[in-house]
């Protein structure tokens, strides 16, 4: 039981890292939300701030979609392609129509979590 | 460690489980919610008038190029084409060449999907052989295995700036994989005519005719029951679903 | 035949050295030219549209062979119960092991997204071949380990029925790797039944070949003895085996040569095509057959331990070059889409394809080839596989 009890401790020490930098990243944001046109910078956990619209919601809930937009991207992948399901809001295409730039957003994170992915390769979406 | 501290561990760690697969469980209900996807009822094919299909004319084979952002390489040997056109001739003297287009069957017994080694290459519901492009590992089985010639590979990434152009709505190339036509499955699946067939019409030969074969209704089954019809290498078995007229 | 005392080669010779290192560098290169070939694409190979697999599998197909012929010592010794090879067993069975290592290795790094391989273990598609092999390749290569594992035990109980599992397995596994061109009815000339037995004999032959290079080159450089008169013996299988393939290419040749309408076609491989023509009969016949018998079957080079070696390294050749023949050759014919009539396109229609090697290609063959060698030598360094000396007790 060694071990699910120190895995415990790290899932708490996580979650409070992540309450702190939360509000700290609160403040940031809203100190960036103040200037800018309809793009606002945001800063949120540990990651460098990234560019994302003032207004609007994300397809799903942003809590969400911070964790899971892999997961909905995966099975959109199969879903689309191997089963001819198009969903055009939740589509890879449409996330470029909020996000307009993956440098300032997708890259940013990525850089920073260290997320190495290939799908620009292929998929057109403005640097 | 006494057993209410390991009860009270296996509780939390289901109930953290359980939050972590509800948003799963969310996607997967999600999909499907306004559309239905590929159906089983439908067979998409084409029929291909030879006689309607003019020398030299190349149209479907330029808007190929350009609703699917074909990269021009430059060289022949590693250059891709959908669909070409070649000139078939009797080997007799004098015999007249005849000119028609050529491009991906897709088999009803696709040999590239039996072949293929993680199901990459797979037959869709309504008949059309695709490659999912993410799951390709670059074998090249399939087009070793295919009678037609119509796959090739991606020998290289293409140049981004240039391949940013174009319809964005289509991915680019990524090398390493493998593709073939695909009937612009993306066009049919909104209920449109391939880029082949509808570069034909404009360039006023009409020759393309694209259809769901099992629709009665449809030209193109119309053409295949009442017309003399044939197909390549229908020996082989494969079935193809692209009919030539007047071969 | 008790009491076979094997050691660790002692490895510490500045020409053990020098051959590993020197092997190393050229498995190093073979890596440098996968990374190359990843990162710019199979553009910068020498394969085109048409020839879509160049010698990198040419490599691949003939070290997945000669690993499974690698075996034969070793099946011969507890199966076929010929004691007279139980000294040399071991090796041969870790010497399957390391080949199967580097063909797959090659075969890994030639798939046009290499970082994709789990895929593969992932998704199975089971009418593929391919699919098939894997499990063939990574079952023989456990079963491999499982029976080096009983002989190192000197365990009675486990080595003859794992060996026979191995024997058998390895039978299924040619006829697997043969296959994957044997069976694609889209290219008439290869689509044959006979490719698989062609395989098998070919994996016969290559096995055997490598085997006695690599166990007389083990104990010569050791300074170990090797009895004469077992590389003798091996050198008669290897004649048996080189004939049997000769005549499943002359047999397979003629079926095609009576069959009209693609007469053309065999002219193609065997008089106008080049290169295929030249190492068809100069690699696959000449080298690979007709040279080897004859020293192996003359009184005097028969029984010259120089002479046979000549011959078999020969024999390794001639094997290639018929691998190139048939796994190049056959894809650089044209695709009849209509049988009979003459086609034209700008898409290799109606024509013969070139398909010129790059440096690349060779280097990823000959280094991953080269990783073999290294495996093999710090393996004989670090386990007691080779026996101090074989002499055989009575005459044959
Ligand atoms: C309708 C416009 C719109 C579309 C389409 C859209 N997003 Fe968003 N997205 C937003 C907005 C607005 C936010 C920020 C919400 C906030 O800060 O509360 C956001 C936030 C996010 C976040 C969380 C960022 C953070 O705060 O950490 C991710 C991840 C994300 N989006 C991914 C995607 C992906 C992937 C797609 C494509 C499937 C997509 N979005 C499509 C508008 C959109
Ligand atoms: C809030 C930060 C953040 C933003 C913004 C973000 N991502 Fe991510 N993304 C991540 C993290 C963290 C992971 C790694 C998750 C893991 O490995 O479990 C990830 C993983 C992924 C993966 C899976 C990669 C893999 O290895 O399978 C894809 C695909 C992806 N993101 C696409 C996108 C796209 C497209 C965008 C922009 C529209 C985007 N992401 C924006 C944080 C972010
Ligand atoms: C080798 C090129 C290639 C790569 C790499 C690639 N894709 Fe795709 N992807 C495609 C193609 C081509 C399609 C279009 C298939 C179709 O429309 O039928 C597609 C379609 C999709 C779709 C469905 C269409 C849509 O707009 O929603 C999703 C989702 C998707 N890809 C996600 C990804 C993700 C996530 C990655 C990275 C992990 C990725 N792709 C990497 C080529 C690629």
């Amino acid at each position: 039981m060694q071990n699910a009890n120190g895995k415990l401790q790290i899932v708490k020490s996580k979650a409070l890292v992540v309450a702190v930098a939360g509000l700290l990243a609160m403040g940031i944001a809203g100190a960036w939300a103040a200037g800018g046109g309809d793009v606002r910078e945001k800063k949120q956990g540990l990651h460098p701030p990234i560019v994302v619209p003032k207004e609007g919601q994300c397809v799903r809930p942003t809590e969400w979609m911070r964790r899971n937009h892999m997961d909905l991207l995966q099975h959109h992948k199969v879903d689309t392609v191997r089963k001819g399901v198009r969903v055009k809001k939740e589509s890879f295409d449409n996330c470029r129509t909020c996000h307009t730039k993956r440098g300032e957003f997708c890259d940013r994170c990525h850089a920073y979590a260290a997320v190495k992915m290939d799908c620009f390769d292929c998929h057109n979406y403005p640097k | 460690m006494d057993t209410d501290r390991r009860t009270f561990l296996a509780l939390g760690a289901s109930c953290l489980a359980a939050g972590m697969m509800a948003p799963v469980i969310r996607v997967f209900a999600s999909a499907g919610a306004d559309a239905q996807g590929a159906s089983a009822a439908r067979r998409w094919g084409m029929v291909i008038d030879v006689n309607k299909c003019a020398d030299g004319c190349t149209a479907c084979v330029e808007a190929c190029a350009k609703e699917n952002k074909s990269p021009n390489f430059g060289e022949e040997r590693i250059n891709i084409q959908w669909i070409r056109k070649a000139e078939v001739k009797a080997k007799v003297p004098g015999a007249q060449a005849r000119s028609l287009p050529l491009l991906c069957n897709h088999c009803e017994n696709p040999p590239c999907a039996y072949v293929c080694p993680t199901g990459a290459t797979f037959k869709r519901d309504d008949g059309i052989v695709l490659v999912d492009k993410h799951r390709c590992i670059g074998c090249r089985y399939c087009i070793i295995s295919c009678p037609y010639n119509a796959r090739s590979l991606v020998f290289k990434q293409p140049d981004e700036v240039e391949a940013m152009g174009g319809n964005p709505d289509v991915p680019r190339r990524g090398k390493g994989v493998v593709e073939s036509c695909d009937f612009c499955v993306r066009r049919v699946d909104a209920g449109r005519q391939p880029a082949c067939v509808e570069a034909c019409a404009k360039a006023g030969h009409r020759a393309l005719v694209f259809g769901d074969l099992r629709d009665p209704g449809s030209e193109a089954a119309r053409l295949v029951a009442t017309s003399r019809t044939q197909t390549i290498r229908g020996d082989l078995g494969t079935q193809p679903k692209v009919h030539y007229m007047g071969l | 035949m008790g009491g076979i005392v094997f050691n660790r080669i002692e490895g510490r010779s500045t020409g053990f050295w020098a051959l590993l290192i020197g092997l190393g560098v050229v498995a190093a290169i073979g890596l440098w030219a996968a990374y190359v070939m990843d990162h710019y694409g199979h553009a910068i190979t020498g394969m085109n549209r048409q020839v879509v697999w160049g010698i990198p599998h040419v490599f691949a197909f003939f070290l997945i062979l000669a690993s499974a012929g690698a075996l034969n010592v070793a099946s011969l010794s507890s199966v076929f119960d010929q004691s007279v090879y139980k000294p040399i067993a071991r090796l041969s069975s870790f010497l399957a092991i390391v080949v199967m290592a580097g063909g797959l290795s090659i075969l890994v790094l030639d798939l046009g997204r290499p970082d994709r391989l789990v895929l593969t273990f992932q998704y199975f598609n089971f009418t593929s071949i391919f699919s098939l092999n894997i499990f063939l390749y990574t079952g023989f290569w456990a079963l491999c380990f499982l029976y080096l594992w009983a002989m190192f035990e000197d365990s009675k109980r486990w080595t003859r029925p794992v060996g026979i599992v191995a024997f058998a397995w390895r039978i299924i596994l040619t006829t697997g790797t043969g296959s994957i061109l044997g069976f694609i009815y889209a290219r008439e000339m290869i689509h044959s039944a006979l490719l698989a037995p062609i395989f098998i004999v070919l994996s016969l032959i290559v096995g055997v070949a490598i085997f006695i290079l690599v166990t007389l080159a083990t104990f010569r450089l050791s300074g170990r003895f090797l009895d004469d008169r077992l590389v003798i013996k091996m050198k008669d299988l290897l004649a048996w085996f080189v004939m049997a393939g000769l005549y499943l290419v002359v047999i397979d040749n003629l079926t095609r040569l009576y069959y009209p309408a693609r007469q053309d076609v065999v002219e193609f491989l065997v008089r106008s095509g080049d290169p295929y023509a030249p190492v068809f009969w100069l690699g696959q016949i000449l080298l690979g057959a007709a040279i080897p018998l004859f020293l192996f079957f003359h009184p005097k080079t028969g029984q010259s331990i120089r002479w046979i070696a000549i011959a078999t390294g020969m024999v390794i050749v001639g094997a290639f070059a018929q691998l190139y023949v048939t796994v190049i050759g056959f894809q650089a014919l044209p695709l009849e889409l209509f049988p009979g009539m003459e086609v034209k396109s700008t898409f290799y229609d109606g024509r013969f394809a070139t398909y010129t090697s790059t440096l690349y290609e060779w280097a990823l063959g000959v280094g991953m080839t080269a990783m073999v060698g290294v495996l093999y030598l710090l393996g004989i360094k670090l386990f007691r596989m080779v026996p101090r000396e074989v002499r055989m007790e009575k005459a044959l």
